[in-house]
């Protein structure tokens, strides 16, 4: 089993509170964490999608992670932003705080997960377990793809 | 010795201009546009400078197979050979030869070659007309056997890249290749007889986009500091009134720097649809139209490919065969539209045939019977159209040399995304399909107002806006058939809250206040009115691209960074054309 010993090796995660849950991400999706930061609103946007920023000149769309799967939203000072390079730019991820991260060694990888959670499975990469507790991963890139942003005004634009 | 691959990439741009307007060239003496000898006299540049240019980067072969070529215009050019099919049929394959190499040199800088059946080729027909035996070696040949030095010394700034009265960035490096670089066997740092009066000079495009990186900053400084403290002080407004527009120019003369007219990869795609038509054996009429619009050149060469694919699908697809053609009463000669229109976010590019169409119903099964789709899914029209862009999908009926091998159209649409462009297709059964790409305006200065409205910040282009208005909020007139409506020199014009048109979420907390700001919009002879409840300074502002998931925002051409540092959506109300009511500016007229 070399790739599991390779994959062993590299896993990282970053766990995190969303809407008082704990979930993790791989630490490979993750490019930084910022603090909460000044943000523009969106016209017409889906209801999660807080606006847009900038993020050392360059735009920042940030999602709130709780109203995307509809966690209660614990605004704090701890809130941050986990911030993913997608395909069309970077994309910010409100969180309720980052708590740590930990090595795929300090616990194990369940890639095959059969749990009942707040969020769509096809959003769950695997359960990540450490010290007898279950965290799910959150697939975040595979989430941002599926995003929708924009809500349609009355039509189309032509 | 393999050549430098920075001089490769200066070469690869010089090959490219060349090309581009060699081809246009080209077809402008099929098209007797232009007379054989003039144009033989510019193709012999062409083919003369681009030689020159391939030996400075150690590419021998090619410049041995591009010396062949000049030698083969010159006798055209010089009536020892006519310009018949024979003549024409070798230039449009060099060309076309060359296309090919360009971007196998662009892949992989180290391969010089050069096609050995067409130079043979060539130099038969030259050895024809001369009456002496080719000189071909079939390997190893050394150009500079054949070169003219002379040539060299006569030839200007572009082959004495070492002349210090030239800034092109190749010259430092060029001495250090040493004596077999032909610009030093020159010598001479003046320039030669020869010389065009007009001097060019090559600059990397990341230096022109550095200076106007300083250009842009330069205006949001002026506009986000002074435009404060000129408040306060009258000689600092004097200054600042004269230093914006030098600014704006400065900009502008930048950007210009950057783009190219599409007029000559649109005369590429005609040329394309015409070898298709001939291949599939049909009759095609191009028309070209907004040949003068212009476009980032990188963005112009990334999208030759894509709208390439395109065109050979319309004439090999869409567009019948005559006999087809008259059964259906359409005429016997298919129609290919090439059209580009520009808009204050960019750049539409439509190819339109008048072909068969595409058969919504046709696709949908297809796309079932590919497990695409569920045989029970609702379609929109959009929707079903845009099932062709998934991969592998195809409904050619039969696969043809030309196009219909299930490759295409998925790439086409990931290469226009990835350009933060958009492609959609419109199509009727019977009557014709539409391509229409959208690319946005890399760089653009938009004139914009700064408004505030519901206590969040925007900015509007100002383009298209023929008035702006302070109203009374108790002047509207209010009627439940007409909605609010504003007497505007007679005609009624119906006035739209901004926050609405754009779908904004109201804002409970936000104070009404007692007056508003009605910009008056003019879109083709018809006019509407939006609201808003505050107008902030007018600035002119660097539009930039929106990220492809916020592409779809009603009204929106991009973003910009405004004072407070933050980014704010810049909005052309034009583009709120169904969330806006219209009026007809002539309804003055009837009503009188």
């Amino acid at each position: 089993m070399n790739s599991q010993v390779e994959e062993k090796m590299e896993a990282q995660y970053l766990i995190f509170d969303a809407g008082g849950n704990k979930f993790c991400a791989s630490l490979e999706d993750i490019s930084e964490v910022l603090e909460v930061l000044p943000l523009r609103q969106v016209p017409s946007s889906e209801p999660s999608f807080l606006g847009i920023g900038s993020l050392r000149g360059q735009l920042i769309s940030v999602l709130d992670l709780r109203k995307r799967f509809s966690l209660p939203e614990i605004e704090s000072a701890q809130n941050v932003i986990l911030v993913v390079e997608a395909r069309h730019g970077f994309v910010g991820l409100k969180v309720d705080r980052v708590l740590s991260v930990a090595s795929r060694d300090s616990g194990s990888f369940e890639s095959n997960p059969n749990y009942e959670v707040s969020v769509p499975v096809k959003f769950i990469s695997g359960v990540f377990c450490q010290n007898e507790e279950f965290i799910p991963c959150m697939a975040v890139k595979a989430m941002i793809e599926t995003q929708k942003w924009v809500t349609p005004t009355t039509s189309d634009a032509a | 010795m393999s050549p430098n691959e920075e001089f490769v990439a200066t070469f690869l741009d010089e090959l490219t201009d060349t090309l581009d307007a060699w081809l246009q060239l080209y077809n402008e003496v099929l098209a007797h546009d232009v007379d054989v000898p003039t144009a033989m006299k510019t193709m012999f540049r062409f083919a003369h400078n681009l030689k020159g240019a391939s030996l400075s980067v150690e590419l021998e072969s090619f410049g041995g197979f591009i010396h062949k070529v000049e030698d083969f215009v010159t006798q055209i050019r010089d009536g020892q050979r006519p310009f018949n099919e024979i003549e024409q049929e070798l230039l449009k394959e060099v060309l076309e030869t060359l296309s090919e190499w360009k971007m196998n040199l662009s892949n992989n800088v180290n391969s010089d070659y050069y096609p050995k059946s067409l130079y043979d080729r060539i130099a038969d027909q030259i050895a024809r007309v001369a009456g002496e035996k080719p000189e071909m070696e079939s390997d190893g040949f050394v150009l500079f056997d054949t070169l003219d030095e002379e040539k060299f010394l006569k030839n200007g700034p572009k082959e004495t890249p070492n002349s210090p009265s030239t800034a092109q960035p190749i010259a430092p490096q060029s001495k250090a290749t040493g004596t077999s670089d032909p610009a030093a066997r020159t010598g001479s740092p003046t320039p030669g007889p020869s010389q065009q009066s007009l001097e060019t000079i090559r600059v990397p495009r990341e230096r022109v986009e550095e200076i106007l990186a300083l250009a842009n900053e330069v205006n949001y400084v002026l506009a986000s500091k002074g435009a404060a403290m000129s408040a306060t002080s009258a000689p600092l407004k004097d200054l600042l009134v004269s230093v914006n527009p030098l600014n704006k120019e400065l900009q502008e003369s930048l950007f210009s720097l950057l783009l190219a007219p599409v007029d000559s990869l649109f005369a590429y795609l005609s040329k394309t649809a015409q070898d298709t038509a001939k291949k599939t054996g049909k009759q095609v009429e191009v028309f070209l139209d907004g040949t003068s619009e212009r476009l980032d050149k990188v963005v112009l060469e990334k999208i030759k490919d894509p709208l390439m694919h395109i065109v050979r699908n319309s004439v090999d697809h869409g567009i019948e065969n005559s006999e087809l053609r008259l059964k259906t009463s359409k005429g016997a000669v298919g129609r290919l539209e090439i059209s580009a229109h520009k808009t204050s976010a960019g750049l539409w590019v439509e190819i339109k045939d008048d072909g068969k169409g595409l058969d919504r119903e046709k696709i949908r099964k297809k796309a079932v019977e590919k497990g695409l789709l569920s045989a029970s899914a609702q379609l929109s029209e959009k929707e079903c159209f845009d099932l062709l862009f998934l991969p592998g999908f195809s409904t050619a009926e039969k696969i043809t040399d030309v196009s219909g091998r299930g490759v295409g159209l998925d790439v086409v649409r990931s290469t226009i995304n990835a350009l933060k462009g958009k492609v959609e297709i419109v199509s009727e059964l019977g009557r014709g399909t539409s391509f229409r790409l959208f690319f946005q305006a890399k760089l653009a200065l938009v004139e914009t107002i700064q408004v505030i409205h519901q206590g969040a910040n925007y900015a509007i282009a100002t383009s298209q806006i023929r008035e702006i208005l302070l109203v009374k909020r108790s002047d509207f007139h209010s009627h439940p058939a007409l909605g609010r409506t504003l007497n505007f020199n007679g005609t009624p014009v119906s006035v739209t809250d901004f926050g609405v048109a754009i779908g904004a979420k109201p804002n409970p907390s936000n104070a009404i206040s007692e007056f508003c700001s009605v910009f008056i919009v003019e879109s083709r002879g018809q006019i509407a009115g939006v609201a808003v409840d505050n107008l902030n300074e007018h600035q002119a502002v660097i539009l930039e691209q929106l990220p492809s998931n916020l592409l779809d925002l009603a009204g929106v051409v991009g973003t910009t960074r405004l004072s407070d540092g933050m980014p704010a959506f810049v909005f052309d109300l034009v583009e709120l054309k169904k969330e806006l009511s219209w009026t007809e500016i002539s309804w003055k007229g009837k009503a009188a």
